[in-house]
């Protein structure tokens, strides 16, 4: 029996083993197998935003006791508990979203920072509001009651394993599809992230609302099992355990939270007596692991298991680009509003970008001819990578006009040019290095897959489907760009020529009408330049894509483009095609210093 | 203006001054690795913990002590670049900053374990007298307190601003490649300029020792002083000694006009509000993306 099979097999057996534990556990221990299963939601939720979003939360315990005493305080206030526990859940939810807020602008310092504070203020609360919380002292609940029966502590053993198991398939459903790909997008490269139309704002919000819910659930349920509450629960250092959970297990991985919270719930419980060591024995875990153990426990069996979930390329991969491109299948070209086929030019009017004192460019206009080639050269420093970053809208220039047919570019926000068919490639490569190829490429259909984290929790027929569909399809990229080998390896192990090349793919995936390649034909060899030429060319003349090249290779760029503009100081000096361009005066002197150096200077321009 | 706003604004001052320290501390580890200490609170603490034991336990003499803490938890500083930072100095931010805060629960739950629970107050080192300027009454003590504070601040100024050594840092803060392939040895600096902000840590420890009770858990206060760099502006050094002394101030006014029991969590929602509106803080200046 091999890989996925016995993955399946011991997960049903782990399961079998839950729903029979109730019958032959002592009660103390069925009692911390509840713990464990309450503190498996937390750190599954944790790690959601830490593990797969990259963001740090060190606040934790306040979602937790927020769940938790919107709980109590409702049940006292008359509400059924099992009315009670989804209004907390809801709270903790919302309270996430507004905690999320900041996340979108700050560096992970500053978000630390909000997530403690905003922990230390919920204990805070609850310590000092004693006409709500009853401070110290805390606060008793009444129990749950079903059918008119109060429920006893072991049987609320039953809710607490359905959201645990609940949670783990819905946490492990969003990870595999386009939300999950997104949020670790963001995590590896929020810029390329950005240019494929992720919204880093609505994805860091989203993670943050959704493990808060996490968090809050188990609060919730928490109280259902103990039916009493002080804020002893929830000071800064439970934070800090949740975290040292996700670490211990694995970051990145929701095997490792569920191996982290059982471990280091279980363990000090059997380790009883030693209370007041069990921060410190946390403290110095933590810490272990960090620096010695960085993936977590889960990370040593890590590349068997990803060796194990191989997805064999198409046939067409192997050796020639594939004939069909992908265009041929599918639903045609229809990246977004409007069709590829409608001749829309782009127009950069007058722009102008300086950074400081310096001038990145001044007044540059240019207007690029649907389904063309054009080359964009010039010097280093010349500007180039700049208009680039100002047509994507990472940079705002300080004044001029940009449109794309009648679109006007710089009312849209980065993350909406993907959806209007514009994708780009980075100078100094952005992939995903810690997502597979597959899902690389997959990324680049994010603006376009219809799958909601909604229908992605639900798994619904449609969503899987369209997941199954945008698989194919980004294989069919891969075989494009002339990828051969495994796409289920991550990214940052494959040598820079083949990082190019998924990038390139990904780009594709956008189904561009416009696609900006930032020098890429930069480290490549002789062989793999001529490769990518002729790419080049099938990307015009196939997908009917416009694309803008900058390169320092003249081999590449006189040899596709029609039209060659060439920047210098953020000045355009020439425009033309590749032989006017390559005998105008202005562009020899850019290139090759003033006249008194002629001899030395033939040649240089390449 | 009203006898008791001024008082306020006045014991708020000297409590920002504390917190300027701290707050330096802080500031000067961002500055050149971009890492926010979360063992700082603790270090702080083990200052404070270090001159209680030393002092009153041990009867060692009252000025000597400072030095001593001052030196040897100079010497933890340099133990915490050690282990969390040095070895993670190539892993993500977020990693380096869950390392700190795993040092300072190391620290703080270190110092329960062997202190226990035997609280109480560092002798003061000036008098309690009363001083009565106009309207307003300070006692010697806080006024001491607030004149060291602002010595030290200006010292690590002069250092900073005005040394070789200073200029060495703060070129290994900006761009460690370029200092190092000038001459700089980064590592020295970088050990430094750990063992300083921990020096620096344990100071505002000592001085607010006399102030509140010694306890595991009063790192806490470096919170404050985190909140009160951040209101000034995290990439200035002077942004950071201003924004300490208004949070001084401000939490001084919230605790006596407003609420003593939130004004925690009001100062937090300080915190929260800057990061959103003008998260370069009110004097630092915004930091440039790079794509």
């Amino acid at each position: 029996m091999t890989g996925p099979a016995a993955a399946r097999l011991a997960l049903l057996l782990t399961l079998g083993a839950l729903l029979l534990a109730p019958l032959w556990l002592p009660p103390y221990h069925h009692y911390v197998l509840t713990l464990i299963l309450l503190n498996v939601i937390t750190v599954v939720g944790l790690a959601l935003v830490m593990g797969f979003t990259g963001l740090v939360s060190l606040g934790h315990a306040g979602f937790v006791a927020i769940g938790a005493y919107a709980t109590v305080l409702l049940t006292r206030a008359g509400l059924s508990y099992w009315m009670a526990l989804p209004a907390g859940v809801l709270l903790s939810g919302c309270i996430g979203y507004l905690i999320g807020l900041p996340a979108l602008r700050l560096q992970p310092l500053y978000l630390a920072t909000v997530t403690w504070g905003f922990g230390q203020s919920v204990w805070l609360i609850a310590l000092n509001w004693v006409s709500l919380t009853n401070g110290q002292n805390g606060l008793k609940m009444a129990a749950p009651a079903l059918a008119g029966r109060p429920l006893a502590p072991e049987d609320l053993y039953w809710p607490v394993l359905a959201v645990a198991v609940g949670g783990l398939l819905a946490a492990y459903r969003v990870t595999k599809t386009r939300p999950g790909r997104a949020l670790m997008a963001l995590r590896e490269s929020e810029v390329a992230a950005m240019t494929l139309g992720v919204s880093a704002r609505a994805y860091k919000t989203l993670a943050f609302a959704l493990s808060a819910i996490y968090a809050g659930s188990a609060g919730g349920l928490y109280v259902g099992v103990v039916r009493y509450i002080n804020p002893d629960n929830f000071p800064f250092h439970v934070s800090l355990l949740y975290v040292t959970m996700a670490v211990v297990g694995g970051m990145g991985s929701l095997a490792g939270a569920v191996v982290g919270a059982t471990m280091l719930t279980g363990l000090p419980e059997l380790l009883r007596g030693f209370v007041e060591y069990r921060e410190l024995i946390g403290g110095v875990l933590l810490l272990a692991f960090l620096v010695f153990v960085p993936h977590g426990l889960v990370g040593i069996f890590g590349p068997r298991i990803r060796a194990s979930h191989r997805v064999p390329m198409p046939p067409q991969a192997a050796g020639v680009p594939a004939p069909s491109g992908p265009v041929a299948s599918g639903d045609g070209r229809s990246p977004g509003p409007g069709t590829a086929a409608r001749a829309e030019w782009l127009r950069i009017t007058e722009v102008t970008k300086t950074f400081g004192g310096v001038v990145a460019l001044d007044q540059v206009s240019l207007v690029v001819a649907p389904h063309t080639i054009h080359g964009l050269i010039g010097p280093n420093g010349s500007g180039k990578t700049t208009l680039f970053n100002v047509v994507t809208r990472l940079e705002e220039p300080d004044g001029g006009a940009i449109t794309l047919g009648e679109h006007d570019l710089l009312s849209c926000p980065a993350d909406r040019l993907a959806a209007l068919g514009i994708a780009r490639t980075f100078q100094n490569l952005e992939v995903f290095p810690r997502l597979t190829v597959l899902e690389n490429v997959l990324v680049g259909m994010h603006a376009r897959l219809p799958v909601t984290m909604t229908s992605a929790v639900l798994g619904t027929p449609a969503s899987r489907r369209a997941e199954a569909e945008a698989r194919a399809e980004a294989l069919r990229w891969l075989a494009f760009v002339g990828f051969q080998g495994d796409p289920a390896v991550p990214v940052g192990t494959l040598p820079f020529a083949r990082q190019r090349a998924i990038e390139l793919a990904r780009a594709l995936a956008v189904r561009p009408r416009l696609l900006l390649l930032d020098e890429p034909s930069a480290g490549l060899t002789f062989g793999e330049v001529e490769e990518l030429a002729r790419v080049i060319r099938r990307i015009r003349d196939e997908l009917g894509t416009t694309v803008i090249l900058v390169a320092h290779t003249m081999r590449l760029v006189f040899g596709l483009c029609e039209t060659v503009t060439v920047l210098d100081h953020g000045i355009k000096i020439a425009e033309g095609s590749p032989l006017e361009v390559r005998r105008h005066p202005e562009v020899i002197r850019a290139y090759l210093g003033p006249s008194e150096l002629p001899a030395t200077a033939s040649g240089g321009a390449t | 203006m009203s006898g008791l706003l001024l008082q306020t604004i006045v014991s708020g001052l000297t409590l920002g001054s504390i917190y300027a320290i701290v707050a330096l501390g802080f500031v000067v580890i961002y500055q050149a690795t971009r890492v926010l200490n979360f063992a700082h609170g603790e270090v702080l603490m083990l200052g404070a913990m270090i001159g209680l034991v030393l002092h009153t336990q041990v009867g060692f003499p009252y000025w000597p002590t400072f030095f001593v803490v001052l030196i040897a938890v100079a010497l933890v500083g340099l133990l915490v670049e050690r282990t969390a930072y040095a070895p993670l100095a190539s892993s993500p931010l977020s990693t380096v900053i869950m390392a700190t805060a795993a040092v300072g629960q190391i620290i703080r739950s270190g110092v329960r374990i062997v202190q226990a629970e035997q609280l109480s107050f560092f002798p003061p080192m000036f008098s309690l007298e009363p001083i009565v300027i106009g309207p307003v009454v300070i006692t010697r003590l806080n006024l001491g307190i607030a004149a060291i504070a602002v010595g030290l601040v200006a010292i690590f100024g002069l250092l900073f601003y005005a040394t070789t050594l200073g200029t060495a840092m703060r070129g290994t803060s900006q761009n460690p490649t370029a200092a190092w392939l000038v001459g700089i040895d980064v590592h020295r600096i970088l050990s430094l300029i750990w063992a300083l902000s921990a020096a620096l840590a344990a100071a505002a420890g000592l001085l607010i020792a006399p102030l509140v009770l010694v306890r595991p858990d009063m790192g806490v206060i470096a919170i404050k002083a985190f909140v009160g760099a951040v209101l000034g502006g995290f990439n200035s050094l002077p942004g950071a000694v201003v924004g300490s002394l208004l949070l001084g101030v401000i939490e001084n006014l919230v605790g006596v006009f407003l609420t003593n029991a939130f004004k925690d969590v009001v100062v937090f929602g300080i915190l929260i509000a800057v990061l959103l509106i003008r998260p370069s803080g009110v004097l630092g200046r915004p930091e440039a993306r790079r794509v």
